[in-house]
């Protein structure tokens, strides 16, 4: 097997929208490559499932270096079982449901530094990801607003925490989530709107927008 | 789609702490440091995967085979029905079929079939079995409990001897192999694996009794399942 050691470029993310088929084709296309026995596609894949795997694993775990961390372990994962991935199969969820496996093994191997991580999120004021000078949301409201939903989603639990995190954030459907989660629909879905409850909640009856 | 739709449009509402657009994700993805060299960790390509599946279930069926060539099979089984022995294989069979159809179905996404199939399937194929077992149940039982349990546990014991070695192979060629629903589709292949186990039985052993079969054949679709369940994270989650 050629020495695929990577040196990953920063990529446009693909992005599977709800009920989007195509949007993901290049990402599905690479993966199928990779399972195939194409060493030399990983660099690619890394290069443009990385962003979206990682994404998805900072908003699980609050932490850009655990996140970091996981997701090297994803990929690492995913090399090992790359001839799983079923031909003409969608990547993206499969990317995330084997980074969602790495989070949850690695926070049942490690609760202790799990606690740790997010004691020092917290104590740290919640300091995600540097926000991009000029982006709008450096005012005080909007980082205090910020800080609630990132302290309300350390707080719920896992489940809840995932489901509402695939559906809002990653923006997979209902069903892509389900099969993700290994969970029926409706259970993603209750899981899902029972964290918007709390976020809502958190956030106070302005925002959040329930009509 | 559309309702759906509407339904998680409220989410919206709701700001990204992480937000800032791909770039920035990008950005970090940037700074990650270089993944191990893969090269040294192994890793099978889909081609090498279907061999290896291929080869634990012919080595599975072949240790069916050989039990019953080599070991034993029952003494009357070519004076029974036609109509009976088929029973007594193509519904176990079946019901091994249906567990293993739902935990290797590639699903839509590549990510199997949905966890409701796969639980739905766990129940309906044991059933299956249990009800095709009592609808053959014969007029005359041996009344003897001691004989009973005797009987039933050395079945058992013979039924372990066949299952055992064929969960074991078929969860090592599915090993790292699920990457959602792990634990419940491995324990649709224990169940399968069970089923197979209680097909071979009904050629080995000219007990026909409903609790016989139920307790010496069949008890290994549950027990496989709950092994399988309890190996699915561990072996065959991805």
């Amino acid at each position: 097997m050629a020495d695929v050691r990577v040196r990953p470029v920063p990529a446009p993310v693909a992005t599977e929208s709800r009920g989007s088929a195509s949007s993901g084709s290049a990402l599905d296309a690479l993966m199928d490559r990779y399972a195939r026995g194409d060493d030399a596609a990983f660099n690619d894949l890394f290069r443009q499932g990385a962003p979206r795997v990682r994404g998805f694993l900072l908003r699980m775990c609050l932490d850009p270096g655990y996140a970091d961390d996981l997701t090297q372990e994803t990929f690492l994962r995913i090399h090992v079982a790359r001839g799983r991935f079923e031909p003409g199969a969608a990547a993206l969820p499969w990317l995330l449901a084997v980074a969602r496996n790495a989070f949850l093994d690695s926070t049942r191997q490690a609760r202790v530094r799990r606690n740790a991580v997010a004691a020092k999120v917290a104590g740290q004021g919640a300091e995600p990801e540097a926000p991009a000078s000029g982006r709008g949301d450096s005012t005080l409201a909007a980082r205090e607003m910020l800080d609630i939903v990132q302290a309300t989603l350390d707080k719920m639990s896992v489940t809840l925490r995932e489901a509402f995190v695939l559906l809002r954030f990653e923006g997979l459907s209902v069903a892509a989530a389900a099969q993700v989660l290994g969970a029926s629909e409706a259970a993603v879905k209750v899981r899902a709107f029972r964290a918007y409850e709390l976020l809502r909640e958190a956030l106070g009856p302005e925002v959040g927008g329930r009509p | 789609m559309t309702g759906e739709r509407n339904e998680l449009d409220l989410f919206a509402g709701i700001p990204d702490p992480f937000a800032g657009g791909s770039g920035e994700v990008a950005a970090s993805v940037d700074r990650l440091p270089a993944p191990p060299v893969l090269s040294t960790v192994p890793s099978l390509t889909r081609h090498d995967q279907r061999r290896r599946r291929a080869v634990a279930m012919a080595a599975a069926m072949a240790w069916q085979i050989v039990w019953l060539v080599a070991f034993e099979h029952r003494g009357d089984l070519r004076s029974l029905p036609v109509v009976r022995v088929a029973l007594g294989v193509l519904v176990p069979l079946s019901a091994a079929a249906i567990a293993w159809g739902v935990a290797v179905r590639r699903g839509d996404r590549g990510l199997g079939a949905p966890r409701t199939w796969i639980a739905a399937a766990i129940v309906v194929a044991p059933l299956l079995f249990v009800v095709a077992t009592l609808a053959v149940d014969p007029a005359d039982h041996d009344a003897s409990a001691g004989a009973f349990l005797n009987r039933a546990m050395r079945c058992a014991g013979v039924t372990a001897v066949l299952c055992a070695p064929l969960l074991a192979g078929i969860v090592f060629a599915f090993r790292r192999a699920f990457v959602a629903a792990s634990t419940w589709r491995t324990a649709a292949l224990g169940v399968a694996c069970g089923a197979v186990a209680a097909t071979t039985m009904s050629l080995v052993c000219p007990h026909d009794e409903a609790g016989h079969v139920l307790l010496g054949h069949g008890l290994f679709l549950l027990l496989g399942g709950l092994a399988g369940a309890a190996l699915g994270k561990r072996v065959t989650r991805v």
